[in-house]
Parts: structure tokens; sequence; C-alpha cells
């Protein structure tokens, strides 16, 4: 039923291959039937006149096949006219990670979410509360379907993954120093897990969420979160995480006391000298030489100028970087769509028809029922009395 | 079977049917008949050469001195009832293999009534030979009975050379070729009267008004005809064609009759009632 649902949405034209089947009415009634007789004496000079004729089709057929070119025509210019396709895409980060794209058929779309902001249920309601009346609806996402969704909204999920596959999430790290990181986690309800820093084990982690300090080896340490005493499997990105690799240049002028406010503000980051200063994020750079260039890096910086410069390596970093989002990776409970008022049934009636549209629709039924009358009928045997 | 093929209504048009013929022998004296063929009523002395069956042993003892019945002419005389059992008699349905055992039931049935002595040619192998009125009974079983109509329109009852100077009545269909009739006509001189009844199936007096592969029921190459615009056309060649078969007959020494066979189930005592009107019962 859902196929079907689908393909009358993507091809509402296949309605036109419907209004074959009066010409396969007409076919089938005019085709030769089998009839048992006695003798054929009577059909031979039938024949032979017949054969002297040169063979026509009925005008029958002819307006059959008018009727069904106009209303052909009809039906494909009023899909055009009436049925906008509007596609609302889900580009999350899991819709992203699950390889989620709209198709590319002339539909308009609109985009919620982006790979740092979270998309949920309710912001894809919210936009559905906000569409013209005559669209149709198709969204485009990795969440799962609502409850008691309308008709008239297609819920396309093409994800594979498995809702609830991942018990729990490493949300974001921020160095303290160059042996801590501050870990951020969450997990579902009734989940034995740790997270593992090389040797080190953090324990039972407490709660459904929160955030801990995780000593590091090194800058390239990799967290895993363990649950279940089983290490997240690597396909699963939720359960492992890895500081971004930060590398920043500051003014080969500058002061010892801007090398040590690199470190303060991210202590993973690796500082070298140059002619300017850049902080370049995992192999891209972020523009922040205006800012940067107002900064004093020949003499000893005052406290607001080190804030300023933290504040912006900071907010460079979680620009890019950004810390997960948990709703984004933990299964979030099933939400009803009668909540947001959506009407039951969408009226896509004839009233945004155009005047022609419904003039060639009607000419069509005219024609179909002048070469229904025009079809010739058996009639009654009239029985000359013998 | 029975039932379905001489269902009751049939029995009420058939006793109704007789009871008409009789109307016209109302007032009529009862009289010897004499001939050489059946024992009659009245009675003669025994005479030499007489055959010791033909005495009637009770008048024998009642009048003290040997009597027999004398001969008389048989009443009903001698019917031949021919049917024509080639395939074409059911084409597509067996309507009007239905209406042939009607009919021919009503007419062995009617003649035996009469006092006379029938036999009944059905196809290659199937010859029976009715009299006595009492015997009327026995023809439903053998006309129960008869196979199926199959093969071709050969006159399989040449080989029971019908006796002459006795009625004979072919019942058949429209389709019998030129060649039969040539053979029947050498036939027909022997018998005092001669009828051929052509039972006609509405659909072939009007066929479907559409496109048709015909398929010649006893075999042949089948072909199309399309009836949709030359309907007329056929009608006229249909006519044309019944004209030709009527002449046929005659020529052969046969009176022609057409009767029209509907739907079987709901045509037992129709049948009756079409072939008295047009005078073949």
């Amino acid at each position: 039923m859902a196929l079907f649902k689908d393909l009358l949405s993507e091809f509402s034209a296949i309605w036109a291959i419907v209004l074959f089947l009066p010409f396969f009415a007409l076919r089938r009634s005019q085709r030769p039937h089998q009839h048992v007789v006695g003798g054929l004496e009577p059909f031979r000079s039938v024949v032979a006149e017949g054969q002297a004729k040169p063979k026509a089709r009925p005008i029958s057929f002819w307006l059959f096949l008018l009727a069904y070119l106009l209303a052909a025509g009809c039906l494909l210019s009023a899909n055009q006219v009436t049925a906008k396709k509007l596609y609302i895409v889900d580009q999350s980060s899991s819709a992203l990670r699950a390889g989620i794209v709209a198709p590319q058929n002339g539909a308009a779309y609109r985009i919620l979410g982006s790979a740092s902001e979270s998309v949920q249920v309710s912001d894809v309601m919210r936009a559905l509360q906000n569409v013209s009346p005559d669209e149709y609806l198709t969204v485009w996402t990795d969440l799962p379907c609502p409850r008691d969704l309308p008709a008239w909204v297609l819920w396309r999920n093409p994800s594979t993954s498995k809702p609830g596959e991942l018990l729990g999430v490493l949300l974001a790290a921020q160095p303290v120093d160059a042996q801590y990181w501050r870990v951020h986690w969450a997990l579902q309800e009734s989940v034995l897990a740790s997270i593992q820093s090389g040797d080190w084990d953090s324990g039972p982690l407490v709660g459904i969420e929160g955030s801990m300090l995780v000593p590091v080896s090194n800058l390239n340490q990799d967290l895993v979160l363990v649950v279940d005493g089983e290490r997240v499997s690597a396909n699963l990105v939720g359960g492992r995480l890895a500081l971004p690799k930060v590398e920043i240049q500051i003014p080969t002028n500058a002061t010892l006391a801007w090398r040590d406010a690199v470190l303060a503000a991210w202590p993973s980051a690796r500082l070298s000298t140059g002619a300017g200063s850049t902080l370049v994020l995992n192999g891209q750079a972020a523009d922040l030489s205006v800012l940067w260039a107002q900064l004093p890096w020949e003499r000893e910086p005052l406290p607001e100028e080190l804030a300023l410069f933290a504040k912006t390596v900071r907010s460079a970093i979680r620009t890019q970087h950004a810390p997960r989002d948990a709703r984004e990776y933990l299964p979030q409970p099933q939400v009803s769509a009668q909540l947001y008022g959506l009407p039951a049934t969408k009226d896509l009636s004839r009233k945004h028809l155009p005047a022609w549209i419904r003039m060639v629709g009607w000419l069509s039924l005219a024609c179909v029922a002048f070469a229904w009358f025009l079809i010739p009928r058996e009639d009654k045997p009239t029985y000359s009395e013998v | 079977m029975s039932a379905a093929l001489f269902p009751p209504e049939f029995f009420v048009e058939l006793a109704r049917q007789g009871a008409r013929q009789k109307m016209g022998m109302m007032g009529e004296r009862p009289e010897a008949r004499r001939g050489d063929q059946v024992p009659g009523f009245e009675r003669r002395r025994w005479q030499t050469g007489d055959r010791r069956r033909h005495v009637d042993w009770r008048a024998t003892a009642r009048l003290g001195y040997p009597v027999v019945r004398s001969l008389e002419r048989e009443r009903g005389g001698h019917l031949c009832l021919v049917l024509d059992r080639s395939a074409s008699m059911a084409p597509q349905n067996p309507n009007r293999d239905v209406a042939q055992r009607r009919l021919g039931l009503a007419l062995a049935w009617l003649a035996l009534e009469e006092g006379a002595r029938i036999s009944i040619f059905a196809g290659d192998a199937q010859v029976a030979q009715f009299s006595g009125w009492s015997r009327r009974a026995a023809v439903i079983p053998f006309l129960e009975n008869l196979s199926a109509p199959a093969g071709t329109d050969v006159v399989h009852s040449l080989k029971h050379r019908p006796e002459a100077g006795s009625a004979l009545h072919v019942i058949s269909d429209p389709w019998c070729s030129a060649e039969t009739l040539q053979t029947w006509s050498l036939l027909t001189p022997g018998f005092q009267q001669c009828l051929w009844t052509s039972l006609i199936l509405p659909e072939e007096n009007a066929p479907p008004k559409q496109s048709l592969a015909l398929q010649p029921a006893e075999g042949g190459p089948s072909m199309q005809v399309n009836l949709i615009e030359d309907y007329a056309h056929f009608q006229n060649s249909w006519e044309v064609f019944r004209q030709a078969q009527r002449e046929g007959l005659t020529a052969a020494g046969f009176h022609p009759v057409e009767v029209l066979c509907k739907k079987a189930e709901l045509d037992a005592a129709g049948i009756l009632r079409r072939a008295a009107r047009h005078g073949a019962l």
C-alpha cells in the first residue's frame, strides 16, 4: 500500500494509463469472436463483398483516440499546475551521516537543520504547519514517522540504521590542560557504560548525561565509550571521539605571553610562528585575520585581550567542530501528529484548476460519450417467421 | 434427463396437439378397413389356408366352430422418421438437438396413437421400430439415449432403406448439402409423403452483430467475417440461402418446413406449437 501511495505521489501521470481501459474495452469488443456455425454459405458473399471494400477504422476509434489525448493532456497539465511538490529535507548531522538525499526532480526544497543544528520531529511538524494548501509534501529524514500522520504527508525515511542501535554517545571533549580533557557524554536509560582512554577506564557512568575529566596520554588520543562491556563498533561514530586537529600560527614577533595564551585557550593546539596569525582546524583555515590583526602581539597582553583571543579560538573550533546533540544519536519518544493540529485531509481540488484545463476535460468526456454511442450495438434478434 | 428433455409441460402440449388432430375425426362411424396388414375387429369362418395363429380361440369356443379375425389395413400406416445426427445439429449449444428429440417424440407418439408403425433412423447404427398404442412410452428412452450429434451430413439411413409406400419425415438443420439432397432425391419417389423439417437456431437467423471467426461444426477451414457493417447484406444472403434450400428440398421431393427452435429450457411446449403451426406435426 505504501509503495502504491509512493507511486501515486511520484508518478501522478500514471493515471493517464488508466485511460487506456476504454481502448482495451473497445478493442476487446471489436475482436473476432469464436462462433461455431453449421455452414458457411450465407457468409461467403459477405466476405467476398467486404474484401473489395478498403479497410477503415470506425469513427468511434478516432473519437476514443482524441478523447484519450485530450484527457491525458488535461491530466498532465492539471498535475503540473496543481501538484506543486515540496520536499522538506532533514540535513542534520545524523541525516547526512545516513546519506539521506532528496531526489532532484524540480520540486521545491525546504531545508531543516545542518551539521551543527539538530532536527527533531517537532521541528518537522512545525514546518508542516506552514506549508501552502496546494503542495504535495514529502519529508526526507532519518527520524521515525510520528503517530497519526495525515495521509497527505509522505514520510520518507530511507535510512538503514536501526533506531536505538546506539546506546550511548560521547558528545564533546575540550582539553583542560595537556593531560586532561573534559568529556561530555549521554546514555540511554538502564545502560552500563564507561569511558576508556588508552588503558584508563572511568568505571560505570552514573546517570543519563554528564561530564567528567579524562586523562589523555597524547593529543591524538581516541576516547571510546564502552557499553555493556563491549567497545562501541567503529561504524557507530557516536561512541568514539577525537579532538580536532588545531594548528595556530602567531606572528614571529609575538611575546611569550601570547604563546602561553594559545596553550591556555586550547591546550592541544599545535603552535607555530610565522608571518601572520592563522588558525587551521582539521586542515581548513578559519578566517580570524580581522580580529587577530587588532591584537598587540608585540607587547604583553592585557587580561581582556587574552579573554578575547581565547573566546575567538574556542568559538571558531565550536563552529566547525560543534558538540554533538544527544537527540541526534539517541532514540527519542515517538510523538503524535495530532498534537500539531494538522488537517486530516487536504483539498487539492479543481478550484485551483485553470478554466482551459476544465474545458479540455469536459471535451474529452464528451468525445468518450459520443464515441460510446457510435459503437455498433448488437440488435435484438428479430426472427423472421420461418 | 427425462424430466429435462421431456418435462410435464411437453406432454401437456402433446396431449393438446393429439386432441386437436382427433377433432377432425369427430362424427365418423368406425368401420372395418379391409386389408391384409393386421388382425382386425371382425371375424369370419376359418378357411383352408388361414394360419393357425389367426384363430380367435375364445370366439371359437363360444360359437362352436373355428373363426379367425379378418385382416384389416393398418390405420396409421408406416412412418419413417429420420433424425439428422450430424455435428451441425448442435454447433454451439444443444438447443437444436433437444428440439429434434422433442419433435421426434411428438411425431412418433401421435403416429403410434393413430395405430401406425414407425421406424426411427438416427445416425449410423441407431435404428428402432415401434408399433402399437401401448408402445408409445418406449420411444422416450430411445430418444434419450441417442448419442450426441457428431460427424458429417452423410445419409446414414441409406444403409437401412425405409419401406416404400410409407411416409417419410426428416428432422434436420438448414445446412444440408446439395450432394445429400441429390441422394435423398433417389429415395423420395418410394414414399407417399415426404416432409423435411429444418430446425433453425436463433443465432443462425440473427447472428451476433460483430466481427466473427466462423468455425464450421462439421470441420473445414474457418473464416472471418465482420457483421458490424455488413449485417444487412448478411440478412439478405441468409434469406437467399434459405430460399435456395427450400427449392432444393422441393426438387428432391420433400415438402420443406422451417421451425425455429429457441432455448431448450423454455421451449418444451413452444416447439410443438410452432411445428403444428407450420404443418410439421
